[in-house]
């Protein structure tokens, strides 16, 4: 990406948007958020294993040279991770938002699942969740300001048959936002959580039938959540209206937790 | 400027400026001067010096698990002995 077309573009960055990471970009509710960000001014980076045909779309748009920015690597490791903030930060000056989406999700009876399901939703949902948190803190800490937003699941929160260690990863998500929020609060960084309810995206396309009418059913507002739903708080947690509102969770779920 | 000398000017250059942009006065710094006790800094501006030295000199000494650094010339001699291999 041309130099001069990004710092031009820093510019003349408004000042109620900014630079934002949001990962696994490339499909689901990561993608809905790279969407709306961009839509509102955002200068926007992902990152997720494979590209997308929405990814190949944001890359080509001539509107959006020098404010989407989008590699292939696994969030598990480490020293990807850590290059890539560093390639954000070297492009875009600055990072002011840090977007943790990126997850995979294992279903089964607890007691029949495999070392390798546990080993891959620790380093993913967890491991790559705290690599990254890092890397951005660390560029937040010299900037003396950022905000993060992590995206968890009512499955941290109420448990749900069939998703036990996938719970766990989401329910850690929790402690990480309460614990950060203390830590980073002195130097104006927030750290807040969403936890959605289940969503229509590729990762509840498992559900049975039966689970999806209960879920329903279950449900206040009598519906399965979309990402659009859940968009509009991500963007109000990064803006100035949320201000005063650190480690806290935000549940999105059309009330089935109420 | 020695090498030495160049690390020192940077770390000192790098506190100072952390120093300044929380509203505190720039200090010229002593070589047994503790970095919390004597210079204030709390385990953040410790972290945002180190993050900061990083971009600048490319080395931080503390993703390899560095501990038990106390005082400003202890903080220098880390950065030199890291920079020398
Ligand atoms: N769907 C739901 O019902 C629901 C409900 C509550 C909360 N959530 C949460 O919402 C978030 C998004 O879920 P979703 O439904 O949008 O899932 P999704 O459709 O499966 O998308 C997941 C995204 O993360 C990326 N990703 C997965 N593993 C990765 C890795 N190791 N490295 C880099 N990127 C990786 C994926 O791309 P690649 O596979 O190409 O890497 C993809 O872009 C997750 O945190 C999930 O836990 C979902």
């Amino acid at each position: 990406m041309n130099e001069l077309v990004m710092n031009a573009g820093l510019q003349t960055l408004p000042e109620t948007t900014g630079v934002v990471i949001v990962s696994g970009g490339s499909r689901g509710l990561g993608a809905c958020i790279v969407q709306d960000l961009l839509d509102h001014g955002y200068f926007v980076c992902s990152f997720s294993r494979s590209s997308s045909a929405r990814i190949e779309t944001w890359q080509a748009d001539p509107a959006l040279q020098g404010r989407f920015y989008f590699e292939t690597l696994d969030a598990g490791h480490a020293e990807a991770v850590r290059s890539y903030v560093r390639t954000v930060r070297d492009k875009f000056g600055r990072i002011d938002f840090l977007v943790n989406n990126a997850a995979i999700a294992r279903d089964g009876v607890f007691a029949l699942m495999t070392d390798s399901d546990f080993q891959q939703l620790l380093q993913i949902n967890l491991g790559g969740c705290f690599l990254l948190t890092r890397e951005v803190a660390r560029q937040m800490l010299v900037q003396r300001k950022g905000g993060i937003v992590n995206i968890s699941s009512i499955v941290g929160l109420s448990g749900f048959s069939g998703l036990a260690a996938y719970s766990a990863t989401k329910a850690g998500l929790f402690g990480l936002t309460h614990s950060l929020a203390r830590e980073l609060g002195s130097r104006n960084i927030r750290v807040n959580a969403i936890a959605p309810g289940f969503l229509e995206t590729e990762m509840s396309e498992g559900l049975a039938e039966s689970q999806r009418k209960q879920i329903e059913r279950r449900t206040p507002l009598g519906r399965l959540g979309t990402p659009e739903d859940v968009v509009p708080v991500v963007r109000f947690l990064m803006s100035e209206d949320s201000r005063f509102i650190t480690g806290q969770i935000i549940t999105v779920d059309g009330g089935a937790t109420a | 400027m020695t090498h030495t000398t160049l690390v020192r000017r940077k770390i000192e250059l790098t506190i100072n400026q952390i120093l300044e942009e929380s509203g505190r006065a720039r200090q010229d710094f002593q070589d047994d001067q503790a970095l919390v006790r004597d210079i204030g800094l709390d385990s953040l501006d410790l972290a945002a010096t180190v993050v900061q030295l990083e971009h600048e000199l490319g080395i931080d000494p503390f993703r390899e698990g560095r501990t038990g650094v106390q005082t400003f010339s202890e903080l220098v001699r880390l950065y030199e002995d890291s920079l020398s291999g």
